[in-house]
């Protein structure tokens, strides 16, 4: 690890806390280190998507599993790189109900030198997967990315 | 008039009669991404706001890939709803989404197309872009369950 577990945390906190449809959907990181992140997403109710059974729109499942995977990739990488998502591929596996927080977690299954390779489940309840994803993203390099966004996002100096 | 009534009533009503704007105002997340939609002729194509809540990416800035997904997944299931009278919201089993370019901060538009349409489940491909058609900032593929029992 290139740093203590809570200066991942709060790099991540850090990280989102700048992106602003995270910032709407007021998500946080919980844990970061250098192989997972967990991200949660307090209830809202601008977050429905299906009023008469109280449900959250899985467009919001997509946007913490997208965060999370990217965010994860951020964490996994020795400096910070640019990487966009190459694709995302999630199966719904029960609905999110409304009233109540989402939690995802998001590990690193592979990195090489162009790819990074990740998946992520999404909760409502431990052990009870609301969705699973496989994430994709590509390395721009990191002659892509400003050193100064690893010193701005993990307070290190450049 | 029950809820169920209701929504049959407003699915049929935008079928007819292409108004978008009083179904749409069911789908709180329809709003929040600022999606709207506008039938022509036998296309119905959808449209999302560049809304700086957005942004995923400030310094370029681009959309967030999320909100991508989300809007690709709610043109979807319209789309579905318009295409096969599901009275319901059809419910979503997965979804592919191709990222194929940074998607800027203005208007995004999508189509999607039934590929097959099974007694329990749909195939829907949809795509997005922004410039035109042949320049797709993302292409997406999702499955739907039709049976919904209660």
């Amino acid at each position: 690890m290139r740093f203590p577990k809570a200066q991942y945390l709060a790099g991540m906190q850090r990280f989102i806390s700048v992106l602003p449809h995270c910032q709407i959907l007021q998500m946080s990181a919980l844990e970061a280190d250098d192989q997972h992140v967990v991200f949660t997403v307090p209830f809202a109710e601008h977050l429905i998507g299906n009023a008469r059974k109280q449900l959250i729109h899985s467009g919001v499942i997509s946007t913490l599993l997208d965060t999370a995977c990217g965010s994860v990739v951020v964490c996994a990488l020795p400096r910070f790189e640019m990487c966009p998502t190459l694709d995302l591929r999630i199966d719904h596996l029960r609905p999110a109900v409304a009233n109540k927080a989402l939690y995802c977690e998001a590990r690193v299954i592979k990195i090489t030198p162009q790819i990074v390779f990740t998946e992520g489940e999404v909760y409502q309840d431990k052990g009870l997967p609301v969705a699973r994803a496989v994430a994709n993203f590509m390395r721009l390099g990191a002659d892509k990315t400003p050193v100064e966004m690893d010193a701005a996002v993990f307070g290190v100096e450049p | 008039m029950n809820e169920v009534d209701s929504m049959v009533e407003l699915i049929t009503r935008t079928q007819r009669e292409g108004d978008w704007e009083a179904l749409l105002d069911k789908i709180p997340y329809a709003k929040f991404i600022g999606l709207s939609a506008q039938t022509m002729g036998d296309e119905i194509i959808f449209r999302m706001e560049p809304l700086p809540t957005n942004t995923g990416n400030p310094i370029l800035p681009a959309l967030h890939g999320g909100v991508i997904a989300g809007f690709m997944e709610t043109a979807a299931t319209l789309n579905m709803m318009m295409r096969l009278d599901v009275i319901q919201v059809p419910k979503i089993i997965d979804l592919t989404v191709d990222y194929l370019r940074s998607g800027n901060m203005k208007p995004t538009f999508a189509t999607c197309t039934l590929n097959r349409q099974g007694r329990r489940v749909a195939n829907v491909h949809v795509v997005a872009w922004q410039k035109n058609r042949e320049t797709p900032i993302a292409s997406s593929r999702a499955h739907f369950l039709l049976d919904d029992e209660e």
